[in-house]
């Protein structure tokens, strides 16, 4: 009895249980056969469906806080897709509240890492044909990838199929980004 | 003259007086005990629905004891024991358990230590809060966040005064205000300082049974984190409160009540439910 008494006093316990969560991870269909091949997310959002009552002419309003807070569904961190392998590559999990969602917004812009690819969007460089090859990117695109409602907790797998390089470096981003697609795993 | 009727001391209230009286606005008296022991519960919501908002939840057990060696000295310390439960945007929730940050004061009666039945007990408080609540870690060695834990981890000075007023036997007033300058705590979180006032008035229709009501207000200005002004939750939160007061034997009082948010200056957005408090007073 003593001992259960001294266990209330001094024992301390802490849990965390996981709520929703949505993972998302890209993936390369197809290795491109250089030494790096890389394109670069600096920006994610989860999109809701919209949900507005059909009689209400009135849109969402959120209170003016003192602080801003960035959103729950908004991914803001250096995202590199490695395209020289075709591994399943995690990239970000967030941690959203409720509420059906139906895309995907990315922001690819020059990257923020801090190393070689840094500044650039996509970065090629190897060798082709016994030659050096070299095509840097820093243009800036966002695009959105619909997908059926789905509640949260579920994995988002961003898929691309590196397409041969093209004579300059904006015709092989705009190639590559016209292959994105997402793909939904509950 | 040769049949002395039977005196009967009551401890639970001030001696010699009927009023019944919690722990502060009691009146000491040599080498007087006293042990309460208090539940409350509480929720606070904050924050904007679909970014960031979280619900607390507390359930708490203040252990707490006097000591007045004299009847001008009085020593208090108290062991809170805490349940708290944090619910994030994402419905992620985490747990802590154990005992909370153990405050220490000391009460020092200046008007009404003579006399058999004092009109007004005037007393000087100073305490300290010390960072006793251990840093909440789950069993893969992740911290919780802030909000759930058990408190700031950090040393509260406090210093305030207690008036408590007789008038007859079945009314009573207590005022308490009390003024605290948090120190910085874990995760680089200074909670501002504030000023607590309490105001209540105290009938008692029959010697065992009294109600109070009063207000129970607090002023806190803006807190820190690492840094950063966090003024959510700065401003004045008053509560209408109503206690019932029973004292069933002569050494032991039962307090019921509520405290329920009425005026909110805070800009939050912020919202509290009432809290609900059930204490036994014990003297020993």
């Amino acid at each position: 009895m003593r001992a259960a008494w001294v266990l209330v006093f001094f024992c301390s316990c802490a849990e965390r249980i996981p709520g929703l969560q949505v993972h998302l991870t890209a993936r390369a269909t197809q290795a491109v056969q250089l030494d790096t091949a890389t394109f670069a997310i600096e920006e994610a959002e989860l999109i809701p469906c919209v949900q507005q009552a059909w009689w209400s002419p009135i849109s969402t309003a959120y209170a003016h806080g003192a602080e801003v807070h960035e959103s729950p569904r908004l991914a803001h961190a250096a995202m590199t897709v490695d395209l020289t392998k075709t591994d399943v590559q995690p990239l970000f999990d967030w941690a959203p509240p409720p509420g059906e969602l139906c895309g995907l917004r990315l922001a690819l812009r020059p990257s923020t890492a801090e190393s070689n690819i840094e500044g650039t969007t996509v970065f090629l460089e190897g060798m082709i044909a016994g030659a050096p090859f070299r095509q840097l990117s820093t243009a800036r695109r966002e695009v959105t990838l619909p997908f059926d409602a789905i509640g949260p907790d579920f994995s988002l797998d961003v898929e691309c199929t590196p397409p041969p390089a093209g004579t300059d470096a904006a015709s092989t981003f705009e190639a590559l980004v016209s292959t994105l697609t997402v793909k939904v795993t509950p | 003259m040769f049949f002395a009727s039977a005196a009967l001391a009551c401890p639970t209230c001030t001696c010699a007086n009927p009023a019944l009286t919690t722990i502060g606005a009691d009146r000491p008296f040599d080498n007087r005990i006293r042990l309460s022991s208090t539940f409350r519960a509480w929720e606070q919501r904050d924050g904007q629905a679909q970014l960031d908002a979280a619900t607390l939840r507390e359930l708490r057990l203040d252990l707490t004891a006097t000591w007045s060696p004299t009847a001008r000295w009085t020593f208090l310390v108290n062991l809170p024991l805490q349940v708290r439960e944090r619910t994030d945007v994402s419905l992620a929730r985490e747990r802590g358990f154990g005992t909370g940050e153990i405050d220490v004061s000391t009460r020092v009666l200046l008007v009404g230590v003579e006399g058999l039945r004092p009109r007004h007990l005037v007393s000087l408080v100073a305490g300290v809060r010390l960072p006793t609540a251990p840093t909440m870690q789950t069993s893969t060695g992740v911290a919780l966040d802030v909000d759930a834990q058990l408190g700031p981890g950090s040393f509260v000075p406090s210093a305030g005064l207690f008036w408590s007023s007789f008038i007859g036997d079945r009314w009573s007033t207590f005022v308490s205000l009390l003024g605290d300058v948090p120190i910085e705590g874990r995760y680089g979180l200074r909670i501002g300082p504030g000023v607590q006032a309490l105001a209540a008035g105290q009938f008692q229709p029959w010697p065992w049974l009294g109600f109070r009501a009063g207000v129970d207000t607090r002023y806190e200005f803006p807190s820190y984190l690492r840094g950063e002004e966090q003024r959510r939750l700065s401003g004045l939160l008053l509560q209408p409160l109503l206690d019932v007061i029973i004292a069933p034997i002569s050494r032991l009082l039962i307090v019921a009540g509520a405290r329920v948010p009425l005026l909110d200056t805070r800009p939050g957005p912020v919202w509290n439910s009432p809290t609900f408090i059930l204490s036994l007073v014990v003297d020993v």
